[in-house]
């Protein structure tokens, strides 16, 4: 699943190194519109709902996080 | 007391005595406590302070209900969730709006029955209360932390007086806990928090009121027009900077002596290569705020959702909602800056500027590839510096005049090359002499290589404190020397009047 998500995340941003970068929101390395695509195509690929209140440094700040998020959404929706 | 005065001086150094010393026996939560009523009431009076005591009691009351309610009770915790931001959001909206209502009213009855109502001032940092306890209250609705047990502490946290001044916007997750333990007195802390704070006040007094005093003199000198007024306002982006971006150093540096450490406001604005980039730089504690608390709960709303799902295009439908979002939010960035129509139209100008980045960026994307232009490219990278430093400037036309005409004219003023004076050394000579010039200039460039290093990584602070010692008080026997002498203390006075202000 994390391969999936990165190849999501490198698609919207593709000058980002999501392997390495480990505070993509605290150092803004992605922006506010790029957080909206990326979530807006996570929550169609899974098929899961995202709502703003999650939008926390911690849930986002690198692959391990993104990809941890959506399997608590795919979770919560089972 | 403002700031930059010896009052505020004398007070921070008596504060920070009895912070540290009574701060043995008793918390020094109560200490900053007390030194908070203090500041409020000298600033705006007993009135503002009951204002800021009823907001924070029915918010403290408030989030203890939506904390127990949350689950058991949706309703009622929404109910109280409401209430708790009509006192914040509604108290903001009265002092920024409705006080001519009021004062009218008052005038009224005075006239009519002789009974005259009390002049009621804004308190002093209710931007930043307000806007600090709609999100705590916010965070506890999202079930993000507990509420506040204690109500002097949410109170100690809320009116907090460093950043009654001007800023930054604390979130209650960052401040509270630092707020409830006891700091001990550390040296490093001192000399990095001393640091910071010589260096705001040569930013603040040095730099910023040099720059203001030139500033002013061109602008309200109709005979400047054409270059040499839009030279005036680009000289206005940097006062605007030095003096916004001074006063936090202050405040930071106040809070880092006391060992409590804030969320930074600003990173190197004046480099950024957009406008977009340019708000994640500037003013960054009001730009968290909206962006959690109204931008994205915007976008990601059930019915902008549904809205936008209309849209074919996948990418046209996103920007849709964040376009709309965009716009929403910085109107309110706008008239939080100030009322009137002006500050609106600021807004929008952001707004415009920030959305069609994102509707045109495969645009620029294609474009870019086609003329082999890399983001990295130095010179493009400076083009594009300039870039938003210009755009940026023209904005700010519209926040350095009280109204919308009067923008207009200056825009207008701007555009009339035909017989403008030429601007030159000797026109800039009437109101700033050849050697204070020079002092504003090296001032600014200093400012801005500081910010490169900063944005490069550069400790500059780290530097100074492993330099040494002589050179080390030589660098910091400079900064007060500047301060002293070299800095602006209101017309006509001459140094010595920031030793004998408050006397």
């Amino acid at each position: 699943m994390k391969d999936e998500i990165k190849a999501i995340l490198e698609e919207i941003c593709p000058d980002v190194d999501f392997e390495a970068e480990e505070a993509l929101i605290d150092d803004g390395v992605i922006g506010s519109f790029d957080v909206i695509q990326i979530l807006s195509e996570l929550m169609e690929a899974y098929d899961i709902v995202i709502d703003a209140d999650e939008i926390e440094p911690e849930n986002l700040n690198n692959l391990d996080a993104i990809t941890a998020l959506v399997e608590k959404k795919i979770e919560e929706r089972e | 007391m403002a700031l930059k005065s010896f009052g505020f001086v004398l007070f921070i150094t008596l504060f920070l005595i009895v912070y540290f010393l009574a701060g043995r026996v008793v918390p020094q939560k109560w200490i900053i406590l007390a030194f908070s009523l203090y500041v409020v009431l000298r600033a705006t009076g007993p009135v503002s302070l009951a204002v800021l005591i009823i907001v924070c009691v029915m918010v403290w009351t408030g989030g203890r209900i939506i904390a127990r309610d949350r689950k058991s009770d949706p309703g009622r915790a929404g109910l109280w969730y409401l209430i708790g931001l009509v006192f914040c959001i509604g108290t903001l909206l009265y002092f920024k709006f409705l006080t001519p209502v009021y004062d009218g009213l008052a005038a009224i009855i005075a006239n009519r029955g002789g009974v005259s109502l009390p002049e009621i001032a804004a308190p002093i940092g209710l931007s930043y209360y307000a806007l600090s306890l709609a999100a705590y209250l916010t965070d506890i609705r999202h079930g993000k932390h507990e509420a506040e047990e204690s109500l002097p502490d949410l109170f100690a946290y809320a009116m907090y007086f460093p950043a009654l001044f001007q800023g930054p916007i604390n979130l209650y997750k960052d401040l509270m806990p630092q707020l409830k333990e006891n700091h001990s007195f550390d040296q490093t802390n001192l000399i990095y928090g001393l640091q910071r704070l010589l260096w705001g006040y040569v930013k603040k007094a040095v730099i910023a009121d040099r720059i203001g005093i030139l500033v002013t003199g061109m602008l309200g000198d109709e005979n400047v027009r054409g270059a040499a007024l839009f030279f005036a306002m680009v000289l206005y982006s940097f006062q605007i900077y030095a003096d916004f971006s001074g006063g936090i150093d202050v405040i930071m540096g106040v809070s880092e002596t006391m060992g409590i450490t804030l969320k930074e406001n600003f990173r190197a604005p004046l480099i950024s290569h957009s406008v977009t980039e340019y708000w994640q730089r500037w003013h960054m504690t009001l730009g968290t705020i909206m962006e959690k608390y109204l931008y994205y709960p915007i976008v990601l709303s059930k019915r902008m959702r549904r809205v936008s799902k209309k849209i074919k295009s996948k990418y046209l439908s996103r920007v849709f909602a964040a376009t709309v979002a965009t716009f929403i939010v910085f109107v309110l960035v706008g008239i939080w800056h100030g009322t009137g129509w002006n500050y609106v139209v600021y807004g929008l100008y952001q707004a415009f500027f920030t959305s069609t980045a994102i509707l045109l960026g495969p645009v620029y994307k294609r474009i870019k590839e086609i003329l082999h232009i890399h983001d990295k490219n130095p010179v493009w990278s400076l083009f594009t510096i300039l870039r938003t430093f210009v755009v940026l400037t023209f904005g700010r036309y519209l926040i350095r005049v009280a109204s919308l005409s009067r923008a207009g004219a200056l825009y207008a003023r701007t555009f009339s090359f035909a017989g403008a004076p030429k601007l030159s050394v000797d026109m800039l000579t009437q109101w700033l002499n050849a050697r204070n010039l020079i002092l504003m200039l090296c001032g600014i460039l200093v400012m801005i290589a500081v910010d490169i290093l900063h944005d490069r990584g550069v400790q500059i602070r780290t530097t100074i404190l492993s330099m040494p010692l002589p050179v080390r008080y030589a660098i910091y026997y400079a900064a007060i020397f500047l301060i002293i002498i070299c800095g602006i203390y209101g017309k006509g006075y001459d140094a010595a009047s920031f030793i004998y202000e408050q006397f």
